[in-house]
């Protein structure tokens, strides 16, 4: 029961801005195309196994399938799909799903190599006129921290997956000295290297997926 | 004639605020936006309040105080609204407060040794004009 009220906490402080921005917007934005980084042939080859790697876990109708079940199990399918798809980007990052976080969907702790996916928004009843919405961010979330793991990797190991020089220093030279802290200036951190490349990387999974 | 707003003025009244990497980054987000935009910074600055322009629906005050932005960042933000709306759109649709790599976080992965890169920032230089 303590477990239950917490996780709805947390939902609605999640979901609360989310929510209000949605509303005034009147629906959720996809992300234009012109704002795009380039991805690479090794990126493409990735974002069509992750969109397979969707369907076999969701099947056709991603929002009917975890419309149908109960959170127990919508936790335990979200688990097994990070853990999937960190192995098929060659990753050997923990995965941790968490309901309790109060503030953020997700994020990847770099000293640690894991990834704590806060799914919070998943208890979301399957009624509510933003059902798709959570479940969507969700899933998004996910590719996007599996990214910092796999731009983490490259820049610091010799598996650098077909990334060019330009990149990788790119990567690091905002990982390491000019990284931009959304509370400061949050359009330069939406714009900045390794903040960009995610948000492409998962917004391009998810293009026709859901 | 054109109005002046340093670096120097500008780091002496946010300085209890930001860090000086920060403050850096504000300043170069400020100069890159457009002249209106930059008239409301410098008149919020000088206490003349809000402006009471609204962008895409959202104004300073909805940004402040409901998605708890601060003010500058705030202003960044409705320049950002002007220029490349279904952009920012998606991208605030998509903030949630804690979002980004944690200062304590980047700590770490540097491990003490910080590259701070500056980019030939002439902080005794530098100024907006408007």
């Amino acid at each position: 029961m303590f477990e239950t009220v917490v996780a709805v906490i947390a939902m609605s402080i999640a979901f609360g801005l989310m929510k209000v921005l949605v509303d005034k917007w009147k629906f959720r934005k996809t992300m234009p195309r012109e704002a795009m980084v380039q991805m690479n042939s090794t990126d493409e080859e990735m974002i069509a196994v992750s969109k397979n790697i969707i369907r076999e876990f969701f099947g056709s109708d991603i929002y009917e399938t975890v419309r149908c079940m109960k959170n127990t199990e919508r936790i335990d399918l979200m688990a097994r799909f990070a853990n999937r798809l960190a192995k098929e980007y060659g990753l050997d990052t923990d995965i941790d799903v968490d309901i309790y976080e109060l503030e953020n969907c997700g994020r990847y702790i770099f000293s640690e190599n894991k990834a704590v996916f806060n799914i919070s928004l998943l208890m979301v009843d399957k009624n509510n006129k933003y059902f798709e919405y959570c479940v969507q961010e969700v899933i998004e979330t996910i590719f996007h921290e599996l990214r910092h793991a796999v731009q983490w990797k490259a820049v610091n190991s010799n598996d650098s997956r077909n990334f060019d020089e330009e990149t990788l220093k790119a990567w690091s030279d905002n990982f390491f000295g000019n990284y931009i802290d959304p509370d400061v200036d949050f359009s330069g951190y939406s714009k900045q290297p390794v903040e960009a490349d995610a948000m492409t990387f998962a917004a391009q999974i998810m293009e026709g997926v859901a | 004639m054109k109005k002046r707003l340093t670096y120097l003025y500008f780091r002496k009244i946010f300085s209890d605020s930001y860090s000086e990497k920060e403050l850096v980054q504000i300043f170069r987000a400020i100069k890159r936006m457009d002249d209106e935009s930059k008239s409301w910074v410098v008149a919020w600055i000088e206490g003349e309040g809000y402006p009471d322009v609204t962008v895409e629906k959202v104004d300073i005050r909805f940004l402040v105080n409901e998605c708890k932005f601060k003010p500058l960042n705030a202003f960044i933000i409705l320049d950002w609204l002007k220029k490349q709306p279904e952009y920012a759109k998606y991208c605030l649709q998509r903030y949630t407060p804690g979002s980004g790599i944690p200062a304590s976080e980047l700590e770490k992965i540097r491990n003490g040794n910080n590259t701070v890169i500056t980019d030939s920032f002439d902080a005794g230089n530098e100024y907006i004009e408007f």
